[in-house]
């Protein structure tokens, strides 16, 4: 029963990122959207990369948000880059999705 | 897969809105079905047939009407939300002894029974966050 | 045998996150869970970060023109809902742990996991 979670907010408001690692569970993946996505940035993923790790939990990001944003180029290697229909995908893969805000 | 979709974000303000809107697109293009989207909060305010943006930003009202039309997708607003915060049908203004309503034809009002409803009858569940 | 007819329902995990009036969202939330319960839904909720400031006991909102959300919360018992997760760490960071409207189980990381591991459907508030 693995969770998508989702989160939109940006890295200054941390305790929203704090909950949903600290709720997650291995196997499970991470959706950064909207302001989210500047989690991506390598400075503020370097921070949760580990606990990430050791979850293995996979970090995705939606493409169009990076974009919006002028950072697609300059995010982490370890972040996979996803479409609106990669985000359609990861929500079948996973049994439920949950929404952190 | 049967969908639903929770959306929690006032339009114009926050991504919420235009986020879930992809969102659904993409479902329709990938020949999933959406059981419902339900406009709860401040994304009420998607209901409104009065807003109107600047002609070089998104209609939202018309892109949901556009969805309604092709797709034929149910999308319902919380009544309770919507009338305590001026979206309101012809039933609702007339109960409340409004001069006008505002709600779009594409949408409609009801209760909460319809997300929960919704939860039911749908392989997933994705809440759009204000 | 109809197989829908003995499906189980699903198991919906309710995510409260919200302080009670800073954001009307708690209200909502607490409403939907009270439908929810009308309609015999498999309801478990999860009280977190600012969301365990719901449940302090004494609160007065008429001094802010705000209903008692107290009021609605000690509700959901009378319609089945007995079980209110509470988030151990949230209680330590703003220091209560007693004296609240509706009984409690308070559960730390790990069982919080177990709870999102083990519900069909995750609604977020």
């Amino acid at each position: 029963m693995k969770t998508l979670h989702i989160v939109n907010k940006s890295p200054e408001k941390p305790s929203i990122m704090e909950r949903c690692l600290n709720f997650s569970s291995k196997g499970d993946s991470l959706l950064l959207i909207e302001d989210a996505a500047y989690f991506a940035l390598p400075s503020t993923i370097s921070k949760i990369t580990s606990r990430l790790d050791a979850l293995q939990i996979k970090i995705y990001a939606l493409e169009e948000d990076l974009v919006a944003r002028g950072i697609n180029k300059k995010i982490h290697g370890s972040i996979q880059i996803v479409n609106y229909e990669g985000f359609v995908e990861l929500t079948t893969t996973h049994n439920k999705s949950s929404s952190w805000y | 897969m049967n969908y639903s979709l929770v959306i929690l974000g006032a339009p114009y303000s926050t991504q919420s809105t235009t986020t879930a809107l992809n969102f659904t697109k993409a479902l329709l293009k990938n020949g999933h079905n959406v059981y419902r989207v339900f406009f709860y909060h401040d994304a009420v305010h998607n209901g409104s047939e009065l807003s109107r943006p600047p002609q070089d930003e998104l209609d939202i009202s018309t892109e949901w009407k556009k969805l309604k039309n092709e797709h034929d997708i149910d999308l319902v607003i919380c009544i309770a939300a919507a009338v305590k915060r001026g979206v309101l049908d012809n039933n609702e203004a007339l109960r409340h002894e409004k001069k006008s309503s505002n709600l779009s034809n594409s949408f409609e009002l009801s209760g909460l029974g319809q997300l929960v409803d919704a939860t039911e009858h749908s392989d997933r569940v994705i809440t759009f966050g204000p | 045998m109809n197989s829908n007819a003995i499906k189980a329902r699903k198991k919906v995990l309710v995510i409260l996150t919200q302080s009670p009036y800073g954001n009307a969202l708690s209200r909502e939330a607490i409403d939907y869970c009270l439908a929810a319960a009308a309609f015999e839904q498999d309801l478990t909720l999860l009280f977190t970060g600012d969301a365990v400031l719901q449940l302090i006991n004494d609160q007065n909102p008429s001094t802010i023109n705000q209903k008692d959300l107290t009021k609605t919360l000690s509700a959901l018992p009378i319609y089945g809902i007995n079980q209110f997760y509470v988030d151990s760490n949230a209680l330590e960071q703003y220091g209560i742990d007693n004296d609240f409207c509706v009984p409690t189980i308070k559960v730390d990381v790990k069982e919080i996991s177990e709870l999102l591991v083990n519900a069909d459907t995750i609604l977020n508030f």
